[in-house]
């Protein structure tokens, strides 16, 4: 009984010490955010006057909006919430797994550092995986890489980061899936990601989710005890006060849990149920599948004002687990940086020139090419 | 061959002048002369101030100097709230002798930061001296940085000569006694 007592007793002295520590904190509040438009030329003058397998940028000869964003970062003491709130076209197709008005949540969190080195996160957050990031702002190139359009954008769920030092840091986390605020089904899919630091300049992250993604928006199919890792390795390199290098490599593996191809003549044997399931999962995701991709960085500030960012991107989905289908494609981007106003307006004109190993593209009057070139500029204020 | 002599004599005074008035790094030294306080009261007063400061890298193996360095976190004005921008670092130098001291501030370095993923200000490793007049594309943001470090620094100045200040003990009075007289 006795101990029962001091028992309690620790309990609620730790808790009002908690407290205490939290109550000498000053709160404070961040708001920060930017609009984004840009204007794209397409050598080809596709029909549907859409450029061929971009993801934001998407229109063709088309003054377009891309998005705007109004980001709260909150902090007390040790608590933290972030609510990154996103309007207009990218933000649509950036949100794309949520609904009603939580389409215009970006992120929304909440997190905890229970010590200098160990954070707790739980909420709806950008992802772990890949190099680029939705913020136009955060990316050098302003078309985004095949890697990031098929790659998650987001999860929702809870995670620990542990920082070991300036050096290295590990995160592991449960999320609900991809791109989702809600779980489209009745599992989960764990996170992870491991960061170092070799030396000063360098920063590697190898990152990985793990899960059984059926019946989600992320074209994994529809057979429960289906499994899909994405292993994704991100690397900056600052070579010089003028040249950062990057680099991006994932490799997805895609388990259909089908013992084998499904055919007619299963679907016409199964119950409707099933059938229709089968129907839906026959030819693409009937059979164990991989993509992998990897991209180059290279860009050069030639003063604070002027840059020049080089992008060569290998992509190769043979089987056509992910977004656009069957589709193997090189992609070279060339994109200068002119930052006026303190830094906080930025242009970037933008040339980009994609080839496909097959009739991927679109030209005018519908006909398909290898190749697609588009030419425009993006214009970027931050605030 | 006069007048010629007189150009000539023109141009060398006018390269001196402009010389002269170049701004000088963007350091700050000074010698205090302190009263009745011996090298090794300063030293030790010196040694508890960078700790207390919260300076790092402190390095007292040098006879008569303390070595520090020290940064803090330097913003930018944003449309509703501050955001930061980067960081400055610096070095700290004190030399001592009886009864003066020397402090010496020096190395100011902007270190540029950018936004990560995480909405966590990150250094990208590049780096400019607050000894460069100019920043192209943000001059008045640079401007502004350097008129917080000095507001910093000579807070910093007015902190370390209260410190070293010498302490005047009370005179203890003897009593006297008629047999003193």
């Amino acid at each position: 009984m006795k101990k029962k007592f001091y028992l309690i007793l620790l309990v609620i002295l730790t808790a009002f010490s908690s407290y205490g520590q939290d109550s000498v904190s000053t709160g404070s509040l961040t708001i920060t955010g930017y609009v984004d438009t840009y204007y794209q030329y397409n050598l080809n003058s596709p029909s549907d006057r859409k450029n061929g397998g971009r993801i934001f940028d998407v229109y063709h000869n088309n003054f377009s909006l891309g998005l705007v964003q109004t980001a709260f970062k909150y902090t007390y003491g040790k608590a933290e919430a972030v609510l990154d709130l996103t309007y207009g076209p990218n933000a649509e197709l950036g949100n794309f797994g949520n609904s009603g008005t939580s389409k215009i949540i970006k992120q929304a969190y909440l997190a905890y550092g229970f010590t200098d080195k160990l954070k707790f996160t739980i909420g709806q957050f950008g992802t772990h995986i890949g190099y680029e990031l939705i913020d136009a702002p955060l990316n050098y190139n302003y078309s985004l890489s095949y890697l990031f359009g098929n790659g998650p954008f987001y999860h929702t769920g809870a995670k620990l980061n542990y920082t070991f030092s300036d050096k290295a840091g590990i995160m592991v986390g449960v999320v609900n899936g991809w791109d989702g605020l809600q779980d489209f089904n009745d599992k989960k899919s764990l996170a992870a990601q491991v960061f170092v630091s070799p030396v000063e300049g360098v920063n590697l992250y190898l990152n990985w989710i793990g899960g059984d993604e059926y019946n989600t928006l992320s074209a994994f199919g529809s057979k429960k005890g289906s499994f899909t890792n994405l292993f994704d390795l991100t690397g900056t390199v600052a070579a010089s006060d003028k040249i950062s290098l990057g680099v991006n490599a994932a490799y997805g593996m895609f388990s259909s849990g089908y013992a084998k191809e499904i055919t007619d003549e299963d679907i016409a044997a199964a119950d409707p149920v099933s059938a229709g399931i089968l129907e839906a999962d026959q030819g693409k995701y009937d059979k164990d599948a991989s993509w992998f991709g990897v991209a180059g960085y290279a860009n050069v500030a030639f003063n604070d004002v002027f840059g020049l960012g080089l992008r060569v991107e290998h992509f190769n989905d043979p089987d056509g687990v992910r977004y656009f289908g069957p589709l193997v494609v090189n992609a070279l981007t060339a994109t200068a940086n002119i930052a006026l106003a303190e830094g906080r307006f930025n242009i970037k004109p933008e040339i980009r020139f994609d080839a496909a190993d097959s009739e991927f593209f679109v030209e005018n009057e519908g006909k398909a090419k290898k190749t697609q070139t588009t030419l425009g500029s993006a214009f970027i204020l931050k605030f | 061959m006069e007048k010629f002599g007189v150009v000539i004599f023109f141009f060398v005074i006018m390269a001196f002048t402009s010389f002269s008035q170049e701004i000088p790094g963007f350091v700050f030294s000074e010698v205090i002369v302190v009263d009745s306080l011996d090298s090794g009261n300063l030293l030790k007063t010196g040694k508890e101030w960078v700790v207390e400061n919260g300076f790092t890298s402190i390095d007292t193996s040098g006879l008569n100097e303390v070595k520090a360095e020290n940064s803090f976190f330097v913003y930018q004005k944003g449309l509703i709230s501050k955001q930061v921008h980067g960081k400055i670092s610096y070095t700290f130098l004190l030399e001592v002798k009886n009864n003066k001291y020397k402090y010496t501030f020096s190395e100011f370095t902007f270190h540029y930061y950018k936004q990560n993923r995480n909405y966590e200000m990150k250094p990208t490793g590049k780096e400019k001296s607050l000894n460069d007049p100019t920043a192209k594309g943000w001059q008045k943001t640079w401007v502004q940085h350097k008129y917080s470090t000095k507001k910093d620094i000579l807070l910093f100045i007015q902190s370390l000569k209260e410190s070293l200040i010498p302490v005047i003990q009370p005179q203890v009075v003897k009593q006297s006694t008629p047999s003193d007289f």
